[in-house]
């Protein structure tokens, strides 16, 4: 594990993908603060500071993953998340295969260890490659908006959803989330850091699976590019198929951009990617297993 | 001498020609579940066969396929570059004629499909079943009318300078997948701010057609220039080898 971990430092892709995420993340929190300002001062002139409806324009709206389609660099991100993460992390059994480094690590260590020491790092690695920069995202906005305590919207979000706040129009109706509502009112803390760990676990399922891939494919550039072929042909078919409520692309949305969601077909979906990963990846151990 | 480069091209899209009919096959798939009517969720309405290939968006859709196919294909290894070329010349002629031949089996697969689904709607599915409702929704009354040649031709050339600009970086940072990923936030940033794709798919019909074709032209010359110039400095003693 060690071992593993000392590679990837000394890789140079790391670093460019993870200052990449982190370039993007900062591009969408400064556009979201610019944005929430201009909103703000908007609400502010059309309702003569109703202090019901101040409350409810709140800077976590802007985090990124919550502010959207209207933020570019946000949407980029989920966007193009897989791709990103895959250059530093999927190509590691492919690049020992070629260059003939696995031979010389199945001498000193069992396949089974190998393997599954590999499994485990891409893993781990590849959900702190998606939720840290999210988590930096978070802090930067609530630095540049000087607001780090959410109870006041918490509390106008729930009589919101009990119908008991007092507004002058429903332009705040779209602001109810069809699933873990209750987070939301606990606090926005635990809703985003709830829907990060989902994206995290999501993207980690992706990019394992492209690294269970790794064992079959014979070219570098298609092996760096499958999870996000997988993400973009999922998104693309589940689509045109009528079925948007079953793919990953909705499902990690914090927005909840979708009416038809269910806690079902998130945790279906997450099992399903996970077991089939796993499945591939067991395929490809058995199948590389004559190296010697 | 250009029939060579041509042979080399379809030799290295023969080699992997698994990827590719598997992609052919997943436009098609595509295409056909767009149209075929099953469920109730309505995108956007259409009417051309322009309109049925936009749909699909572009900078999701059409350049992802694109950049991976040529990404795939332009990892040649250097027994091959030994064995076919003698000068660098060749090499940089050969990844140009590579590029136009990816853009153009591209550009011919997707207008034929999309012409065949929009056949299939307007000939069979619409008269039989009127109140016809499918993910993009078939209108027989035209809004716009546009040429569909002087379309496939913009797209053609815009997907062909995508291409090259590929080339380009690949030969810059020696990596193809930051470059195609470079391209790929590129052209999504595009869409969102100030967007000359759609500026050159929509509008320039109308407003200046000659003035758009010949600048896509030598936005092309240029750009092949630039890639002799970067393969004549490319230097095969330095190589980081993976």
């Amino acid at each position: 594990m060690l071992v593993e971990y000392k590679k990837l430092l000394k890789n140079k892709n790391f670093y460019l993908v993870f200052f990449t995420l982190v370039l993007i993340v900062i591009i969408a929190a400064f556009t979201g603060v610019y944005t929430h300002k201009e909103e703000y001062q908007l609400i502010q002139k059309i309702y003569e500071k109703d202090e019901n409806v101040l409350s409810l324009v709140s800077p976590h709206k802007q985090w990124v993953g919550f502010s959207g389609a209207s933020n570019l660099a946000s949407s980029l991100y989920y966007f193009i998340f897989p791709a990103l993460i895959s250059i530093a992390l999927v190509d590691s059994i492919f690049r020992e295969r070629i260059s003939g480094n696995q031979n010389y690590m199945f001498l000193r260590m069992s396949r089974k260890k190998y393997y599954t020491v590999k499994f485990v790092t891409t893993y781990i690695t590849a959900f702190l490659f998606f939720v840290l920069p999210l988590f930096l995202g978070i802090v930067l906005v609530n630095l540049l908006t000087n607001q780090w305590d959410y109870t006041t919207y918490a509390t106008s979000y729930k009589s919101l959803v009990e119908g008991t706040i007092i507004l002058p129009d429903n332009v705040f109706a779209g602001d109810i989330k069809v699933l873990f509502s209750d987070l939301l009112i606990m606090s926005p803390y635990v809703y985003i850091a709830f829907y990060y760990v989902l994206g995290g676990l999501f993207a980690s399922g992706y990019i394992c699976m492209g690294l269970a891939l790794s064992m079959f494919i014979k070219n570098h550039y298609l092996v760096i590019f499958m999870p996000q072929i997988i993400y973009i042909a999922c998104w693309g078919l589940l689509t045109v198929l009528g079925k948007p409520q079953w793919d990953p692309f909705n499902l990690i949305n914090p927005r909840q951009s979708l009416e038809q969601l269910s806690i079902t077909a998130i945790v279906v979906t997450l099992l399903l990617q996970h077991f089939i990963a796993f499945v591939i990846y067991s395929m490809g151990m058995r199948r590389n297993r004559d190296v010697l | 001498m250009f029939y060579k480069f041509l042979k080399y091209s379809i030799q290295d899209i023969q080699l992997k020609k698994n990827l590719f009919i598997m992609v052919i096959l997943f436009i098609m798939t595509m295409m056909l579940f767009a149209i075929i009517p099953s469920h109730t969720m309505i995108l956007t309405r259409w009417h051309s066969v322009k309109d049925f290939m936009l749909l699909f968006r572009y900078e999701y859709f059409h350049l992802p396929i694109f950049l991976v196919l040529l990404g795939t294909f332009s990892e040649t290894n250097d027994w091959t570059l030994l064995r076919r070329y003698t000068h660098r010349q060749q090499i940089a002629w050969q990844k140009i004629c590579l590029v136009f031949t990816v853009t153009a089996i591209l550009t011919l697969i997707i207008t034929l499909g999309s012409t065949f689904s929009t056949y299939l709607v307007k000939l069979l599915i619409f008269p039989i079943n009127t109140n016809y409702s499918a993910l993009f929704l078939y209108i027989p009354e035209s809004v716009s009318e546009g040429s569909l040649l002087y379309f496939i031709y913009m797209y053609f050339s815009l997907t062909a300078i995508s291409g090259l600009l590929f080339i380009v970086l690949q030969q810059l940072l020696k990596s193809n997948f930051i470059s195609t990923i470079i391209i790929m936030c590129v052209v999504i940033l595009d869409q969102m701010t100030i967007s000359i794709v759609p500026t050159f798919f929509y509008k320039s019909e109308f407003t200046s057609p000659i003035s758009s074709f010949l600048m896509l032209v030598a936005i092309i010359i240029l750009l092949t220039n630039y890639i002799h110039y970067l393969v004549n400095k490319l230097d095969f003693y330095v190589r980081d080898d993976k």
